[in-house]
């Protein structure tokens, strides 16, 4: 679906990435993680063609995107941005989310517009003014303004950041239902309770390289990788190394593992 | 990557001057460019400066150059205007239908590009070796009310913030489609108020924020005093006192009326 073959990015202030090889599948969920400046935000830029690579080429379902405006990419990945204040200026919350299909020309734009508000359960809110949505629901708002472009794939940049947890639990079932769905999802956060509850393969980055990609338990146990990225697991994932049972991302599974090993 | 500020961190004799002593000569230099109008004395005052800065202040002539850059078409368009709607008196060198184009316009034209480049120059050499919070210092020790001197420090220090909140809003918006470069002028204008909408509304937001911030930290009690401080010492003056005999030549010269072209 999305294909990255030795992609290399540098800014003018001399940060780099350096040869990324990367393959989405289709339906597959990745957490993006590592430090600030590890060149996560970067990397996704160059994937929805914000940046352009100075080397190596981005394939998106075989076709290369070096010949694509960010317009036609945003037809195939969505990316939401961390800071929904960033985006929003329109006067009512159907007409902000009416904002992307009207720039892509799709039909039947009313009919898509109530159908991801009801998705995102911001139906009630369609006349209300943006401005006066909480913060769980102008993330949210972001959310549906790029659902609406019905993308492929779907970037989110720290969705749960600054929220609330009820907020934050209500925007997880929300991109859970999304993953149900078939859609392919990448993660880039700091909060690995969000990453082990939303995604199977982890990608991690260390001063503008991918220095491990794998299956999240593989990456998460293994220590000298965690030391060296000063990675913070989830309590539960430190509780069940502690005792032995490797890494686990819930209590049920906690529980199941501490009653095998005393039967 | 966009430029925030024109300081360029380096080791010279500029760069150590009190900046009070450098508003000063830049002022002359300003006023210097106005008393000629031969472009052979405003052309050498323009090379001058460029080689002064190199010698003083450790700027590259590159450096200097691309700083220039931008003001080019400024530059360009002025001198036309002078090549082709300057004085009645002169030569006919070329004559395109009504359009007569004389030797003292062309020689007006380079006089006030060189004029334009000077003043322009003359001001960036006290920004590009005076750091934004000494010049603001020196403002304030020069009797302007702290009131004002904060206001131009707070808009310096903003600048940035808003030219990098003005591309985060560019991006998010481009990533739902919005395509600056297509559609006709009115079109392209109308296609920026997705992006000026968010940027006023943060920039009030910002504003609320930082009026609270700094009444919460006694804004306004008289008899305040200065963490840092200026002290004028005797290079200072030794440089204030050759500002001074530059511009009294200056001044000298221009009222025996060298350096100015009969038009």
């Amino acid at each position: 679906m999305l294909k990255v073959e030795d992609l290399c990015y540098e800014y003018e202030s001399g940060f780099q990435l350096k040869n990324i090889n990367l393959e989405v599948k289709g339906g597959e969920s990745i957490g993006i993680i590592g430090e600030n400046g590890s060149g996560k935000t970067t990397l996704v830029k160059n994937l929805i063609g914000l940046l352009r690579l100075n080397s190596g080429r981005i394939l998106l379902d075989g076709k290369d995107t070096s010949t694509m405006s960010v317009a036609e990419i945003a037809r195939s990945i969505g990316f939401v941005f961390q800071n929904p204040d960033n985006q929003i200026f329109a006067s009512s919350v159907k007409e902000e989310v009416s904002f992307g299909p009207q720039n892509l020309k799709i039909d039947n734009i009313e009919e898509k517009v109530t159908n991801v508000l009801k998705t995102t359960d911001l139906f009630k809110y369609k006349d209300s003014h943006p401005f006066n949505l909480s913060g769980g629901e102008k993330q949210r708002l972001a959310l549906a303004s790029i659902l609406v472009m019905n993308p492929k794939i779907l970037i989110l940049d720290e969705p749960t950041s600054g929220l609330d947890l009820k907020n934050a639990r209500k925007l997880i079932e929300i991109v859970k239902k999304l993953q149900k769905e078939g859609r392919t999802l990448i993660v880039i956060s700091h909060d690995m309770e969000l990453i082990s509850d939303l995604c199977d393969r982890v990608v991690l980055m260390k001063s503008g390289e991918i220095i491990a990609d794998g299956a999240i338990k593989k990456i998460f146990d293994d220590h000298d990788l965690l030391e060296k990225t000063r990675l913070d697991l989830p309590e539960i994932a430190k509780l069940s190394k502690i005792l032995g049972f490797g890494v686990v991302f819930s209590p049920e599974e906690l529980y199941r593992k501490w009653r095998a090993s005393h039967d | 990557m966009i430029r925030y500020t024109m300081f360029l961190k380096r080791k010279s004799i500029l760069h150590s001057i009190d900046p009070r002593s450098k508003i000063i000569l830049s002022l002359f230099l300003f006023v210097v460019c106005i008393f000629f109008n031969n472009p052979f004395f405003v052309g050498t005052l323009f090379f001058s400066l460029i080689i002064f800065l190199k010698i003083f202040g450790k700027v590259e002539i590159r450096k200097t150059l691309s700083f220039l850059k931008p003001m080019l078409p400024f530059v360009i368009m002025i001198m036309l205007l002078w090549i082709l709607l300057g004085s009645e008196k002169g030569n006919v060198i070329y004559q395109i239908w009504k359009l007569k184009i004389k030797d003292v316009n062309i020689a007006m034209a380079f006089a006030m590009g060189f004029r334009v480049l000077a003043m322009i120059l003359s001001t960036f050499l006290l920004l590009m070796t005076t750091e934004q919070r000494d010049l603001v210092l020196a403002l304030v020790k020069m009797k302007l009310p702290y009131d004002y001197g904060l206001t131009i420090a707070i808009a310096l220090r903003y600048v940035p913030t808003l030219a990098s909140l003005a591309v985060s809003i560019t991006d998010a918006q481009k990533a739902r489609g919005l395509e600056l470069e297509k559609g006709n002028i009115l079109e392209k204008i109308r296609k920026y108020v997705p992006i000026l909408v968010p940027l006023i509304v943060k920039s009030i937001q910002l504003a609320q924020e930082l009026a609270i911030a700094i009444e919460t930290r006694a804004f306004g009690k008289p008899n305040r005093t200065f963490y840092r401080d200026l002290k004028f010492k005797f290079k200072d003056l030794v440089f204030l006192f050759a500002a001074v005999i530059f511009f009294v030549i200056c001044l000298y010269l221009r009222i025996k009326d060298y350096g100015t072209l009969d038009i």
